[in-house]
């Protein structure tokens, strides 16, 4: 992007430009020479004053006073008379050669002068760019990203062989990123005049406004914050020297660096702030919930009891079984939410311990929902209805866990849903995975909410519903996280859809899809039936044990 | 079966005290024990009829009461655990309980189980009855053949073993690997997929719902309990 060679290579392109130069001088003057009678002494020398001119506008002041002195001497020597000698008869002629000289030198000093300026104008734009470029890049980067991307920069935008970046460790330097060629490490004399850079002693006894320190080849250019050292940046350079310009660039850029890393480091520690904030908030609100949920079952307990045994009334049978019933049905409501504390913080400390196993889901589904309608009462109670286009494959996965996932789905279904309403339990396997589907034709969970049913004690912003604590979906996600699937809200037109995915492959082994016609191996059979030869010692056997979809239908009539 | 001798095996001293009063009154004659080491001082004192058994103690786990008390008696364990304790669930059973509650339970539920199990008791263990009904079923294992009302059912000689097994020890509950241990073979116990083929398969044919099964019954993360029924 920006190259400025150092002065070897200046001296070496004003020698090639001189040389044109004078290469440019003789073919002008060997074209005017025959025709110079008839040109005159005026055109000749205006022809050359062109072509100093000229040169000055290309190349700067060094070519431009060149040309003009050269071409002045070819003026004398070839067009004034006495001709091939330096000296000059007229007076007059003293006066034009002198003129010409001075307006030549004059107009190569401005040019050049322009040209300088227009030269410098660019640079500066483009250092511009670059630090620019560089706050772009470092501003929403994490951290841990911020001092690769420094040294990436350097290595890519400046004439260096390799950068190194080096943290300030309470003293120590650690190297963090390195880019470019040779390894991050610091020897002895490095780490000396590192140390003198980022130590203790580096602004006590050479003033703040050291900057940088040179070794052999090495630039160690400081980070800084504030006054204080945070690091250091070190350039291993190219074979040619930096121009000052470019030293005085990295300087800044090193500048700019130390400011994104400062810049990176405040957006971290206020990010553990707000993390920490809403651990805060959650667990004030695990309190509050907890304290209310487990107050309102003891409650009702401790007054039935009480009742029952006070002596100054006579209760009636009824009154003694409504007391009774209010017991158990508190006691089997704190027994829930003791389950689902206990299970929702195994699952937060994830001491969640998968039983895996190859399982029937369609057995497991149809358990759940025939549980599921067994607890309700009534004749307007849910028909929870099991969709299962086609055999299913055995999945491997915790049956308890599952079927925990699946039950609340459906309680929560024929809690929300209207009296009657069907609801459905639907299954589609996918080549990767098994979604479940459970949909409720209850008054469904508003789009900006769905992110949020999944978050422990959240319970939707209609609380009429009683009873429920908002664990039952974060404890879903906990199990089902842990099998490798997902759960989330589906769009749905009506009602509330809730899916999650099981995956054919489960976690930590190798994946592997089934064809279809293994795992569904006969329109009207049952899937993956074993033939009855599969007792001990039969061949089919040891297929069994590898892979329960892939054994094919013999159904054998005794 | 009043007057059975139960010992009732919990280090809650009220879950004692509620169950001695439960069970006592109904006719049953009920010593307690507050840790497994009393539990086996008690069995030795007196064999009781039946014991109930709390899994998670402190000091001599349930387990290892289970483990040592069948060293020297067949007397029936059912044991209790919490929910998600379904490994200490089948490591009691396998370790020669005869059936688990999963606490907190019903007084119903807890009754009918060790009436359960003092009938198993007298069975000796297993029925070996040559005909045996419950239901619409009626099974005859001295001609092999299984008739569901006036249907007969054809069952696959596997399909057979499997359900002999489950109605031998109707209203227990079995392990995976007991099952898998009787009908398949010792090196079989681990390959619970055997079952999650051929219970499905056996309940096409045994049940009227295959849905909502009315005999074979899945003990969720345990096994499975063949449940005879009422009456016909």
């Amino acid at each position: 992007m920006i190259s400025r060679p150092g002065f070897g290579g200046r001296w070496r392109r004003w020698l090639w430009q001189c040389a044109a130069s004078t290469a440019a001088t003789a073919a002008v003057v060997a074209v005017l020479r025959p025709l110079r009678l008839d040109l005159g002494l005026i055109n000749v020398a205006l022809a050359l004053l062109l072509l100093s001119v000229a040169s000055a506008a290309a190349w700067g002041w060094v070519p431009g006073l060149y040309t003009s002195v050269l071409s002045n001497l070819a003026f004398n020597f070839f067009f004034v008379p006495p001709l091939y000698r330096f000296s000059v008869q007229e007076p007059a002629h003293v006066l034009a050669l002198a003129l010409f000289l001075i307006v030549a030198a004059i107009t190569a000093a401005l040019l050049a002068q322009r040209r300088q300026a227009a030269l410098e104008a660019g640079q500066r734009a483009g250092d511009t760019q670059v630090l620019l470029a560089l706050n772009r890049t470092t501003r929403d980067r994490p951290l841990d990203a911020i001092p690769a991307a420094i040294c990436d920069w350097v290595v890519r935008d400046f004439p260096v062989a390799a950068c190194t970046l080096f943290r300030n460790d309470a003293g120590a330097l650690l190297a963090v990123a390195h880019a470019g060629a040779g390894t991050g490490a610091l020897d002895a004399f490095e780490l000396a005049a590192a140390m003198g850079l980022a130590g203790p002693g580096a602004t006590g006894e050479h003033g703040p406004h050291r900057r940088t320190a040179r070794l052999p080849g090495l630039l160690l250019l400081p980070l800084r914050v504030e006054g204080e050292e945070v690091g250091v940046l070190r350039l291993r350079l190219d074979e040619h020297e930096l121009a000052a310009g470019q030293e005085a660039l990295l300087e800044a850029f090193a500048d700019e660096a130390a400011a994104a890393l400062h810049r990176a480091a405040l957006a971290q520690t206020a990010e553990q702030a707000v993390l920490l904030q809403e651990t805060d908030r959650l667990r004030s609100a695990l309190l509050s919930s907890v304290s209310h949920d487990l107050r309102t079952p003891l409650t009702a307990i401790k007054t039935a009891a009480a009742n029952l045994r006070a002596r100054d009334v006579d209760w009636s049978a009824a009154a003694r079984a409504e007391f009774l019933g209010a017991i158990e049905t508190e006691a089997d409501r704190l027994t829930r939410l003791v389950t689902n504390l206990l299970d929702l913080s195994r699952i937060e400390a994830g001491a969640l311990r998968l039983d895996l196993d190859w399982n029937d889901l369609d057995e497991l589904l149809r358990e759940a929902a025939y549980r599921a309608e067994q607890a309700e009462s009534g004749t307007l109670a849910h028909a929870i209805a099991v969709q299962i286009d086609r055999p299913l494959p055995f999945l491997r996965f915790d049956y308890v866990l599952i079927d925990r996932v699946v039950s609340n789905l459906l309680e929560n279904a024929v809690k929300y849903a209207p009296a009657g309403s069907p609801v459905s339990v639907a299954v589609v396997a996918q080549a990767a995975d098994v979604r479940i589907t459970v949909r409720d034709q209850g008054p469904g969970i508003p789009p900006a909410e769905r992110e949020h049913v999944f978050d422990p004690f959240y319970r939707g912003e209609d609380r009429t519903v009683p009873g429920g604590s908002g664990f039952g979906l974060a404890i879903c996600r906990g199990i089902v996280t842990a099998h490798g699937g997902c759960i989330f809200i589906e769009d749905s037109p009506a009602g509330a859809a809730v899916t999650f995915t099981l995956p054919r492959a489960p976690i930590g082994e190798p994946f592997t899809v089934f064809a279809d016609d293994a795992i569904n191996p006969s329109p009207d059979g049952p899937p993956g039936q074993i033939e009855d030869a599969a007792r001990p010692g039969a061949s089919t056997a040891l297929q069994v044990h590898h892979s329960p979809f892939t054994i094919h239908p013999a159904e054998p009539r005794p | 079966m009043s007057g059975a001798r139960v010992l009732v095996v919990d280090d809650e001293p009220q879950v004692l005290r509620l169950l001695r009063t439960a069970l006592g009154e109904r006719g049953y004659d009920v010593a307690t024990a507050a840790s497994g080491e009393e539990a086996l001082a008690a069995v030795e004192r007196r064999l009781p009829d039946v014991i109930v058994l709390d899994v998670v103690m402190p000091g001599m786990s349930g387990l290892e009461v289970c483990r040592r008390v069948r060293e020297r008696a067949a007397v029936p364990i059912i044991v209790l655990s919490a929910r998600g304790e379904e490994r200490d669930k089948v490591a009691a059973l396998d370790l020669g309980a005869d059936d688990y509650l999963t606490k907190p339970f019903g007084m119903e539920e807890l009754l009918a189980r060790i009436r359960v199990a003092l009938r198993h008791a007298v069975d000796g263990g297993g029925r070996a009855d040559a005909v045996f009904s419950t239901g619409a079923l009626r099974m005859d294992f001295a001609q092999r053949r299984i008739w569901r009302g006036d249907e007969e059912l054809h069952l696959t000689p596997t399909e057979y073993d499997l359900l002999k097994f489950l109605v031998q020890h109707a209203d227990r509950a079995l392990t995976h690997g007991m099952i898998l241990r009787a009908v398949w073979g010792t090196e079989y116990a681990g390959e619970s997929q055997y079952l999650r083929v051929y219970v499905p398969q056996l309940r096409r044919k045994l049940e009227p719902d295959p849905a909502r099964p009315r005999y074979i019954l899945t003990e969720p993360g345990v096994g499975y309990r063949f449940k005879t029924q009422e009456s016909p």
